[in-house]
C-alpha cells in the first residue's frame, strides 16, 4: 500500500521508535498494537525480550494457542528458555488442559529452574479436574506457608463440597414424586410436583369409580407421564445444584488463583 | 457479600475497556435505530420432518393460543419453546420428559423463592442445557455486563 | 480520483516543506490521512504514536481528540468517551473543551445513554450564555430527544433554534402518524380486538374477538344453567385470559408500530437530512 510505504522512512517508525512506542503499548494492555510494533521491530533486529514479549501478549488477550506456540519455540540454550517453559505449562493451566499439563510435568527433569512453580501448578489443577485429590500434604510441600494455608482452605473445601447424588434424587422421587426434588433443594417444586402427581391419579382412580373409562386412562397417562418427567426432573435438579456449587468454587479458586498470580514470579521489570 | 459484588462488577468492566482492541475492527455503518419489542420466530425447522411437524405445532399453538392471551410464562425461554429446543437437543422421549418437568415447576406457585437467575427482561432464566443431564451449566452472566455506572 | 493519491499529495506537502517539528507534523498528517480512507483501528495506533512521540504535549488536545472520533465512528462508544475526556482535560483553550464536551454529549445520545446527554446539555447550559452556544445546546437537547423517542420535546427545542427548522417537519410526521397507545387499550376494553383493528392487526383482532366471544359464551351459559363451578373455571381461566390477553395485545401492537415510526424517521434522517447529527 502506497501510504505505509511512504511512512516508512519516517523518524518515528525506525526500528528503535517501534520498540520505544510497543513497550508503551504493551504496558497500557493495547496488546495487539504493542505485537505489530515488536514484530516490525524484529524484522530489524532480533531480540529475545521482545520475543518473548509477544507470547505474553498472546496471553493476556486470552489467544492461548499462538501464545503456547511463541513459548514452545525457545530452544534450550536461550537465555529465556526457563520462562518461556514456565509459559508454556501455564498455558496448559490457562486452557484448562489440565491433564496435558500434568503429563508435561512429570515429564520435566528436577533440575529446570521452575520445577517448583510448575509442580505446583499441576498440583493446583487437581482442584479444578473431577479426578481425586492427592494427598494434602503434596500440596504442603510445594507451598510456602502464607500459600500452604490458603490452598489448603481450598483443598478442604473441595473435598467437602456439598455434592447430591443423581440416583438417589431419582430414586427418592420414584417412590414419592417430588421427594427427589425436595433432597435436591427445590422444596418448591418437590411440594408441587406431589400434589400435581396426586391430583392426576386421583383424578384417574375417580374417573375409574365413577365408570368413565376413557377420562380414567387420560388421567392415568396423564400421571405416567407427569411421574416419570418428576423422576428426570429431580435427577437434572441434583446435577444442577452440583454444577451450581462446583461452578461457584472454581470461580472463586480462579479469582484467588488470578490475584496471587497462580503463585508465580510476575514480570513487574517488563513494565518499569 | 456487596464488596464482593463489586470487586466481581470492577473486573468485568476492567476487561470490557481492555478488550475493544484486542481484535481489529472496522467502521460502524448501523443506522439510528430504537431498540424495539422482540417479535416470535416463527419460522419452520426443516432439519428434518420430525422438527417440522413440531415447529408447526408449536406455531399452531401461538398463532391460536399463546399470542392471545397475554403474557403468561415467567420463563425464559418459554414452555413452548423449551420443549422444542429440548426435542431438538435430545430426542423425542426426553424431550418430553423435560417437558413434563418444566411444566410442573411452571405450576410451582412460589418459583420465585426457587434458585432461578432473572434475565434482562426479569424473566427466569432456564436453560434447555442446563436439563440434558450432559453436565453442561449455563449461568446468565451477560445481565451484569451493563450494570456499570456510565459517564 | 484515488482518494490515497490525493492522501500521498497531502502527506508529501506537510512532509517536505515544513522544517520544524517535521516528524510529528508528518505522523499527524499521516493519522489523519488513515482516519481520512476511514481505517480507524490503524489511525488511533498512529495517534497513540504521535502522543507517544509528542514531548512538548503540543497534540495532546488534538491527538486524544481524534482517537475519540475514531472510536466514535467504530461504534466503540465508550471507547470514545474515555479520550474525548482526555481531549478535555488536555484542552489549551476554551473552544477545545467545548468541542469535547460537546462529542460527549453527542457520543452519549449515539449509545442511547440520552438521559446523560441531556444532563450534560443541562449543565452547559448554566455555563454559557452567548447565543451560539444556546443554539447548540438546544440543537444537541432535540437529538437527544429523538433518540429517547420524546419527539414533542424534540419539536420544541427546534422550534425555539428556528421556526422553521428542517426537523420539524420530521418531528411533526412522527407525532401525527404514531398510535395512542391509552386509546388502543381502551378501545380493546371496551370491544376485544377493537385496539388490534386499530394498529392495523386484523387478524390477531378478530382472533381475540372470537376467543372472547366463545369463552364469553360459556362462562355465562354456564352460570345460566346453574353450573357455577364451571361458570368460575371457565371465566378465570379461559375468558379473562384472553381477555386480558386482548388488552395487553393491543397495547403491544401500538407500542411497536410507534417504534417502527420512530425508526422510519431516524433512518429518513440518516440518509437524508444535511445537517450536522450526533
Amino acid at each position: 500500500m502506497p501510504i505505509v510505504l511512504l511512512a516508512q522512512p519516517a523518524e518515528l517508525f525506525q526500528p528503535g521508535n517501534r520498540l520505544k512506542f510497543g513497550n508503551y503499548l504493551f504496558c497500557s494492555n493495547d496488546y495487539l498494537r504493542a505485537i505489530d510494533e515488536f514484530q516490525n521491530f524484529l524484522k530489524y533486529k532480533k531480540n529475545d525480550t521482545v520475543f518473548f514479549k509477544i507470547g505474553l501478549a498472546y496471553e493476556k488477550m486470552r489467544k492461548y494457542d499462538i501464545a503456547q506456540l511463541y513459548f514452545a519455540s525457545y530452544p534450550e540454550k536461550n537465555a529465556f528458555y526457563p520462562e518461556a517453559r514456565l509459559e508454556f505449562h501455564k498455558l496448559f493451566f490457562l486452557k484448562k488442559e489440565f491433564s496435558a499439563l500434568r503429563e508435561n510435568v512429570a515429564r520435566t527433569g528436577k533440575n529446570f529452574e521452575y520445577y517448583p512453580e510448575i509442580k505446583r501448578l499441576s498440583y493446583i489443577s487437581y482442584l479444578f479436574d473431577d479426578t481425586d485429590l492427592p494427598d494434602s500434604n503434596n500440596f504442603k510441600l510445594w507451598f510456602n506457608n502464607s500459600g500452604q494455608k490458603k490452598i489448603i482452605r481450598y483443598y478442604r473445601i473441595k473435598l467437602n463440597l456439598p455434592q447430591k447424588s443423581l440416583t438417589v434424587a431419582g430414586m427418592l422421587s420414584a417412590v414419592i414424586p417430588g421427594l427427589g426434588k425436595i433432597y435436591a433443594g427445590e422444596t418448591g417444586d418437590g411440594i408441587t410436583a406431589l400434589i400435581v402427581n396426586g391430583l392426576l391419579g386421583f383424578l384417574a382412580y375417580d374417573n375409574f369409580r365413577a365408570g368413565h373409562k376413557f377420562r380414567g386412562w387420560l388421567f392415568s397417562g396423564l400421571t405416567a407421564f407427569f411421574y416419570a418427567g418428576n423422576i428426570y426432573g429431580s435427577v437434572a435438579a441434583a446435577q444442577i445444584y452440583n454444577n451450581k456449587i462446583k461452578t461457584g468454587y472454581k470461580q472463586e479458586l480462579e479469582m484467588f488463583l488470578e490475584r496471587e498470580n497462580y503463585f508465580l514470579p510476575d514480570y513487574k521489570n517488563l513494565c518499569k | 457479600m456487596k464488596f464482593k459484588l463489586l470487586l466481581i462488577l470492577s473486573f468485568v468492566y476492567g476487561n470490557l475497556i481492555a478488550q475493544t482492541d484486542w481484535e481489529r475492527w472496522d467502521a460502524d455503518n448501523s443506522v439510528f435505530q430504537l431498540k424495539g419489542i422482540q417479535e416470535r420466530d416463527y419460522s419452520l425447522d426443516k432439519s428434518n420432518v420430525g422438527m417440522m411437524a413440531l415447529t408447526a405445532l408449536r406455531d399452531l399453538y401461538w398463532f391460536a393460543f399463546s399470542d392471545l392471551d397475554g403474557d403468561n410464562c415467567p420463563f425464559h425461554p418459554t414452555c413452548s419453546s423449551f420443549f422444542v429446543e429440548a426435542v431438538k437437543k435430545t430426542n423425542l422421549l426426553q424431550g418430553l420428559l423435560m417437558f413434563a418437568d418444566r411444566f410442573t415447576r411452571d405450576t410451582n406457585f412460589f418459583k420465585g423463592f426457587n434458585h432461578y437467575e432473572i434475565d434482562e427482561t426479569g424473566k427466569f432464566f432456564d436453560p434447555v442445557d442446563n436439563y440434558t443431564l450432559t453436565g453442561t451449566y449455563i449461568r446468565k452472566q451477560s445481565y451484569h455486563k451493563r450494570k456499570y455506572k456510565l459517564k | 480520483m484515488n482518494k490515497n493519491l490525493i492522501i500521498i499529495i497531502i502527506i508529501s506537502l506537510t512532509a517536505f516543506n515544513l522544517p520544524a517539528q517535521t516528524n510529528l507534523r508528518w505522523q499527524a498528517a499521516y493519522a489523519d490521512s488513515l482516519f481520512a480512507s476511514a481505517q480507524y483501528f490503524d489511525a488511533i495506533t498512529e495517534y497513540k504514536r504521535l502522543l507517544f512521540f509528542d514531548k512538548e504535549n503540543k497534540y495532546s488536545f488534538s491527538g486524544n481528540y481524534k482517537i475519540g472520533l475514531s472510536y466514535k465512528k467504530g461504534g466503540k462508544f465508550d471507547d470514545a468517551i474515555k479520550y474525548f475526556r482526555l481531549a478535555e482535560k488536555n484542552a489549551k483553550r476554551d473552544s477545545g473543551k467545548l468541542k469535547a464536551k460537546f462529542q460527549i454529549i453527542r457520543t452519549n445520545i449515539l449509545r442511547g445513554t440520552t438521559e446523560i446527554a441531556l444532563n450534560h446539555l443541562r449543565q452547559l447550559a448554566k455555563e454559557l450564555n452567548d447565543s451560539l452556544s444556546l443554539k447548540k445546546i438546544r440543537y444537541w437537547k432535540g437529538w437527544a430527544f429523538m433518540f429517547s423517542d420524546k419527539w414533542d420535546s424534540a419539536k420544541a427545542e427546534f422550534t425555539r433554534i428556528n421556526p422553521n427548522h428542517e426537523l420539524i417537519k420530521i418531528c411533526d410526521n412522527v407525532i401525527n402518524q404514531k398510535y395512542s397507545v391509552t386509546f388502543a387499550k381502551l378501545f380493546s376494553y371496551i370491544l376485544p380486538g377493537a385496539g388490534q383493528f386499530y394498529t392495523g392487526h386484523y387478524l390477531s383482532g378478530l382472533m381475540s374477538l372470537g376467543m372472547n366471544v366463545l369463552w364469553g359464551y360459556f362462562t355465562v351459559k354456564a352460570f345460566i344453567a346453574d353450573r357455577v363451578f364451571d361458570g368460575i373455571v371457565t371465566g378465570n381461566l379461559l375468558w379473562f385470559r384472553f381477555y386480558r390477553g386482548n388488552f395487553q395485545n393491543a397495547e403491544k401492537f401500538a407500542l411497536q408500530k410507534n417504534i417502527e415510526i420512530a425508526n422510519e424517521a431516524l433512518r429518513k434522517i440518516q440518509l437524508e437530512y444535511k445537517g450536522e447529527k450526533p
